[in-house]
């Protein structure tokens, strides 16, 4: 529910006050990095996504409108930045980074850990996404869906879909217990 | 080895997909370093959107070059040798002479007056890369660091780092001076905390805000300590670092940390307008806490409140002038709600006094609830985003002017061509308003134009 205070903040940030961009958004930078660092699997340039995101955010204000709740708001610039990452040059380097043969049969759980990630890095982006949001950040499928501008029916099967692609990695039929 | 992991708990998928996406901890400094890179452009967010992105690029990066500023020192310091692109148009006749550093868009460099000539040093070009200058012009250089961190004889400027130590352990902040001559750093102060930032110079030496237990979590400066240069072991607490006012579900930041002013004797901020609750269903008249100057007695931390917004009104420090009043701006805050939300892509009715507010007024905080009205808001020309005080008076910038508030009088004292501060080229991708967002027209007088940000006096 957004507030008469957060719609307050956000005309105080329109108008250059930094305390109140920061109300509104320093408490979601640090689960933005976890949303970048779960899409791009690079502290670097997951801090770059973040920082990029922030700018965006900022320049956007002024199309914010009333009523609007930061955290998808935000958060959905946080992964269309990340996706523009993809797109841009990192994305060699990361798929270079991600290929490569699953381990078969290895019982180490620090591989396994490894395995599974570079399945999920393999993802479809929106896959990665709704996973990365539901999983990572702890977000319900409303939010999800609110993030990702996708009907919650389309998250959950985006969801579903990514869980059964990990099924090696997975117990499947824990996911929505 | 089998068998130790059969005897291992069960995962579920959660804690598995956790585990591998691996150390996603962010870095504890990333919050500050990102809100910290924000650009101040009052007024201009909806209308400069991009070029504001673009400063904040510079702005960024030039903070965190402050950080690593003694690595590149050499060539960071050397002397400005701008480019004469223009002249502004000048509209009063002043009778001294001396040169004004300012910063348009993306572009710093000097106005020299009376005659009003604009010598470019540098343009930064938006997007990432090393910064070739900075936000501080002293000596006939430009230094990448923010101007609160330069001490008042502008030979050296302070920085602080924090770092995250390790596992257990807490965290360490770190006091250093930079001699801007001599190219040296000193480290000053070194104790258990975080701090991100620098607050400024007073009587003290350097104030900072410090979070002394370096929990990671909540505000990042709960307590106001100094340093004095000379005598770094005499370091200690000024006082606590109260938060602002948060509604339900917001996080609280300090009152003193971005924005605060040091001058006076004293440490400057304000308090924010906060209501509590939802918006009232369909709008209506909402009731709020007034926004407050706050002042921070800098020998021995008290607080008191210095002036009260007026309902439906808030307030903003611009800058202070020479003798460390600080500069207010007034603006109209309607505290009537109106229905803006959109229902299934019907165009959204923004109410024209929400786009194109009234000019503000610009008062001169002289003493506790005691102001000197620097500007009415009656000039529709008028509105001021930049303010910095100096042996001349108090001058302001609006969107495509210049002004010096001087003996008891505002003037105009000149036009800014935007050709002298072009705007940079917009990047690739730049999000669009949607299409059932119109915006109203403004209104007359409504000022256009590059504002610029006057960084330090007209010496």
């Amino acid at each position: 529910m957004a507030s008469i205070a957060a719609a307050e903040l956000v005309a105080q940030a329109k108008a250059g006050d930094r305390n109140a961009f920061d109300a509104l958004v320093g408490p979601l930078i640090d689960p933005a990095f976890r949303l970048a660092f779960g899409m791009l699997h690079d502290r670097e340039a997951a801090e770059d996504a973040v920082q990029e995101a922030a700018f965006r955010a900022w320049r956007s204000l002024g199309n914010l409108r009333p009523g609007t709740e930061m955290r998808p708001w935000f958060f959905a610039i946080v992964a269309n930045q990340c996706r523009s990452t993809l797109r841009g040059r990192w994305r060699r380097v990361l798929k270079l980074d991600g290929v490569g043969t699953p381990s078969q049969g290895v019982e180490d759980p620090v591989v396994r850990g490894a395995d599974l990630r570079r399945a999920i890095r393999q993802l479809k982006r929106d896959q990665r996404l709704a996973l990365v949001l539901h999983f990572y950040l702890d977000l319900s499928l409303e939010e999800v869906a609110a993030i990702t501008r996708a009907p919650v029916g389309t998250v959950k099967s985006r969801i579903h879909r990514a869980v059964a692609r990990l099924r090696p990695q997975l117990e499947a039929e824990e996911v929505f217990g | 080895m089998k068998q130790d992991h059969e005897d291992l708990p069960r995962e579920d998928p959660r804690t598995k997909i956790r585990r591998a996406l691996g150390a996603g901890e962010p870095d504890p400094g990333l919050r500050a370093r990102v809100i910290g890179s924000m650009p101040i452009d009052p007024g201009g967010g909806s209308r400069w959107q991009w070029a504001a992105g673009g400063v904040a690029v510079l702005l960024a990066v030039t903070i965190v070059a402050g950080l690593v500023f003694v690595r590149q020192r050499s060539a960071a310091h050397s002397a400005a040798t701008g480019q004469l692109v223009g002249s502004l148009t000048m509209t009063a006749q002043l009778d001294f002479r001396c040169t004004l550093p300012v910063q348009g868009y993306l572009s710093q460099g000097r106005i020299s007056l009376p005659d009003g000539g604009v010598t470019v040093d540098q343009t930064q070009s938006p997007g990432k890369g090393t910064p070739t200058f900075g936000s501080v012009y002293v000596g006939g250089k430009w230094l990448p660091v923010p101007r609160t961190w330069l001490s008042p004889d502008g030979r050296s400027y302070a920085y602080i780092t924090s770092t995250s130590g390790v596992p257990g352990q807490p965290q360490t902040a770190t006091v250093y001076v930079h001699d801007i001559a001599k190219g040296t750093d000193r480290k000053l102060w070194s104790g258990s905390g975080s701090a991100q930032t620098i607050i400024g110079w007073g009587p003290g030496g350097v104030y900072f805000p410090l979070q002394p237990t370096a929990s990671g979590q909540g505000f990042i400066g709960q307590e106001v300590w100094v340093v004095d240069p000379a005598n770094a072991s005499a370091a200690h607490r000024v006082g606590p670092n109260p938060p602002q006012t948060a509604a339900p579900g917001l996080p609280t930041v300090p009152l003193f940390l971005f924005g605060t002013r040091i001058a006076g004797g004293a440490a400057w901020t304000v308090k924010q307008v906060i209501s509590q609750g939802p918006i009232p269903p369909g709008g209506g008249i909402i009731s709020r806490d007034p926004a407050q100057v706050l002042r921070m007695d800098l020998k021995d931390g008290s607080l008191s409140t210095w002036f009260t917004a007026p309902d439906g009104t808030n307030v903003g420090i611009a800058g202070t002038d020479q003798q460390g009043h600080p500069i207010l701006i007034i603006t109209t805050t309607p505290n009537v709600v109106k229905p803006t939300q959109a229902s299934s892509g019907a165009p959204v009715t923004m109410p024209p006094e929400l786009v194109y507010p009234p000019p503000p007024r610009v008062l001169l905080l002289t003493s506790a609830n005691q102001t000197v009205e620097i500007s009415s808001g009656s000039d529709a020309t008028f509105r001021p985003s930049s303010a910095f005080g100096d042996g001349h008076g108090i001058w302001l910038t609006s969107p495509g002017s210049l002004w010096l508030y001087r003996h008891g009088s505002l003037t105009k004292v000149a036009d800014v061509p935007a050709s002298l501060f072009p705007l940079p080229t917009p990047p690739p991708n730049l999000p669009t308003p949607p299409a059932n967002f119109p915006k109203p027209s403004p209104p007359p007088g409504y000022p256009i134009g590059v504002s610029l940000n006057v960084l330090g006096p007209c010496a």
